[in-house]
């Protein structure tokens, strides 16, 4: 491969002024509940259609990396994840913004998206042909324990008890099957509703399980002042910098490969990684889920590592790594090019521009991303009294925007509902998002390996002892589950012999 | 309210929906059909409500007071935007009336300040939304 071809951004500036602008935009577009990155690059497909392929594919990568860190602002800001990727960041991002640390939390996560997307990057340059190879071996028995995985992991932090996380999360699973089954067109949960035959839409149950639910708490706390921002000292040392990059470097592994699964993208990504920062991290600067520093690192650097990982099936296999990446494929077939095999020897300006792009955004999101941290950073400070009405109808105009619908805002708003109870009564909310984004990897997993074991759960069960990728799964899953019930026995144990 | 009631009611939501999971699986009858995924999870959400009332879990609940007064302002307004809304009200209209009406409620009073703030917002949305991404409010 000609690897002076990475070069080409720089001998046509043009490119790299569309990998500036799309990384702009996508921070912003990123940061509006409702609208994602997906969204964003679908947009675009339709806009670029009929401009120079460089162009379009550099403008498309920049939103891609901007967009997906811009998810967490409105996370850490307000408790309303941009994009399901920036779920897991919420959980501690906003407890630290609730303590007057908002723009260090932002920048932080700037910091950390930047050194994920570049090691993304990498690992798309030099492993793609290994990597790709590598998730090819998983099977639907993976997936499924993959996915079991992120949901505990989501459900054992935010609220006191794994059992109660476990709820949530099936309760988010179950409201994924509302509507028609995909495979057998059988209406489930609809009762009549046409609305519910296409099922729930899960950026309509996001904003309203967060964001709405979030205005109905706050309604309770009117009188509170709001809490001063410190914006003196957002930038972390060179030895906290120091302390926290085997955590980054943890993650963004995690997120490369994660992205690089066909199917698994940035959201699980970000699952994995806090899992493993939870139980890696063993004094972290708060407890997690409460405000730790660590918690907000290793989502945001595994959600943008896996950008890279993303590329990896996409362009190696033709198999988009995510959502984002399988509107990628399209804007590429219109351009006359066919990713798949054989796509890096007949194609490698293209696989070397997207690699390029991917490092090019990173910078530009390192210089975009401090803006607005002061200004973005003084929305806490704003008078309950006029921000809540001004989430609500941000958040009225994102559930619309999906499918210009006032069905959508009403469901929106059951949603709220719903998530308002359950916060009052101590249930987590992130596990329902989750649960709903990771039904169909679920339910199509199940029963693609009941089906390749004879409809036997015993043998499907079994069978998880064939693979060693299984084995460690299962591990992991273990590990998941009783890591709550270890660490409280170890410190009462510690508690009992002082 | 009692946690037991809430554990009872979660327990009922949870028996309900395996019972409709299980109807499901019964009328379309490959094991591995519609009805196992909600039929699993539901029998999952069985065990930890009933886990819930044997066991309880102490705390985890939001220790704030129930803003009775400020949730049925809030509520009112949500169900007066979606009602215009429905009728063909435009956007910007309706959103106008909500963002002042609630605001002015939430904040008794500050006329002034309240409506600078939803002309503003009003701009903005229609510059970003509107003109920027092209969304049709119609």
């Amino acid at each position: 491969m000609d690897y002076s071809l990475l070069l080409q951004p720089f001998e046509q500036p043009a490119l790299i002024l569309f990998l500036g602008l799309g990384t702009f935009l996508g921070i912003y577009v990123g940061a509006i509940p409702g609208l994602s990155a997906t969204m964003a690059i679908s947009l675009l497909v339709s806009l670029t259609f009929g401009w120079d392929t460089y162009s379009a594919i550099a403008l498309m990568t920049g939103v891609f990396v901007g967009a997906v860190y811009g998810g967490s602002r409105s996370a850490i800001l307000l408790n309303i994840p941009g994009a399901p990727a920036a779920v897991v960041t919420s959980l501690d991002g906003y407890p630290l913004a609730q303590r007057g640390q908002a723009g260090k939390t932002m920048f932080l996560a700037a910091f950390y998206s930047v050194i994920g997307t570049v090691l993304g990057a990498l690992a798309l340059l030099f492993l793609a042909p290994v990597i790709s190879g590598l998730s090819m071996k998983f099977r639907s028995v993976d997936y499924l324990l993959l996915a079991c995985i992120g949901l505990l992991t989501v459900g054992s932090v935010g609220c006191g008890s794994l059992r109660r996380g476990i709820f949530s999360a099936c309760l988010g699973v179950l409201i994924g099957t509302v509507g028609m089954d995909a495979l057998s067109s059988v209406r489930r949960f609809t009762f009549g509703v046409t609305y519910l035959n296409s099922g729930v839409n899960f950026v309509v149950a996001m904003i309203g399980l967060f964001g709405v639910s979030e205005v109905f708490v706050q309604l309770g706390k009117l009188s509170v002042t709001p809490v001063r921002q410190e914006l003196g000292k957002i930038r972390p040392t060179f030895r906290e910098f120091l302390h926290h990059l085997p955590l980054a470097v943890r993650s963004a592994v995690i997120g490369i490969f994660v992205g690089a699964l066909p199917g698994a993208g940035g959201d699980i990504a970000a699952l994995l990684s806090y899992d493993n920062a939870r139980r890696t991290v063993r004094s972290p600067s708060a407890p997690f889920g409460q405000g730790a520093v660590e918690g907000v690192i290793a989502p945001e650097t595994a959600n943008n590592a896996a950008i890279g990982g993303a590329f990896v099936p996409m362009l190696t296999l033709g198999i988009p790594g995510d959502s984002v990446t399988a509107i990628y494929i399209s804007a590429l077939t219109l351009a006359g090019l066919t990713p798949g095999p054989g796509f890096l020897e007949s194609a490698p300006d293209i696989f070397l521009l997207v690699v390029m792009g991917l490092i090019i955004s990173a910078v530009f999101l390192m210089i975009f991303s401090l803006t607005g941290i002061r200004l973005f950073t003084k929305v806490i400070e704003i008078p309950k009294a006029v921000l809540l009405p001004l989430i609500l109808i941000l958040s009225v105009i994102g559930a619309y925007a999906i499918n210009n619908s006032v069905t959508d805002i009403l469901w929106m708003f059951l949603f709220g509902v719903l998530g308002y109870i359950l916060k009052r009564t101590g249930y987590p909310v992130s596990p329902v998002v989750l649960g709903i984004v990771l039904e169909p990897l679920l339910e199509s997993n199940l029963i693609r390996a009941l089906k390749l074991n004879g409809n036997n759960a015993g043998r499907m069960l079994l069978s998880v002892f064939d693979s060693p990728i299984s084995i460690i799964l299962v591990i992991l899953l273990i590990a998941s589950l009783s890591s709550k019930s270890i660490t409280a026995f170890l410190a009462k144990r510690k508690g009992n012999s002082k | 309210m009692n946690k037991r009631y809430i554990s009872l009611i979660l327990l009922s939501f949870s028996l309900a929906a395996l019972a409709g999971s299980i109807s499901i699986a019964v009328r379309n009858p490959p094991f591995a059909g519609p009805g196992l995924m909600p039929a699993v999870v539901s029998a999952v959400m069985v065990l930890c409500t009933a886990g819930e009332l044997i066991f309880p879990v102490k705390g985890g609940e939001e220790r704030v007071p129930f803003p009775v007064r400020n949730l049925l302002i809030a509520l009112g307004f949500i169900a007066l935007l979606c009602l215009a809304l429905w009728l063909g009200l435009d956007f910007y209209i309706a959103a106008g009336i909500f963002l002042m009406g609630f605001m002015c409620c939430l904040s008794k009073g500050k006329f002034l300040r309240n409506l600078i703030v939803t002309a503003v917002s009003l701009v903005l949305i229609y510059l970003v939304f509107t003109l920027g991404l092209e969304i049709d409010f119609r």
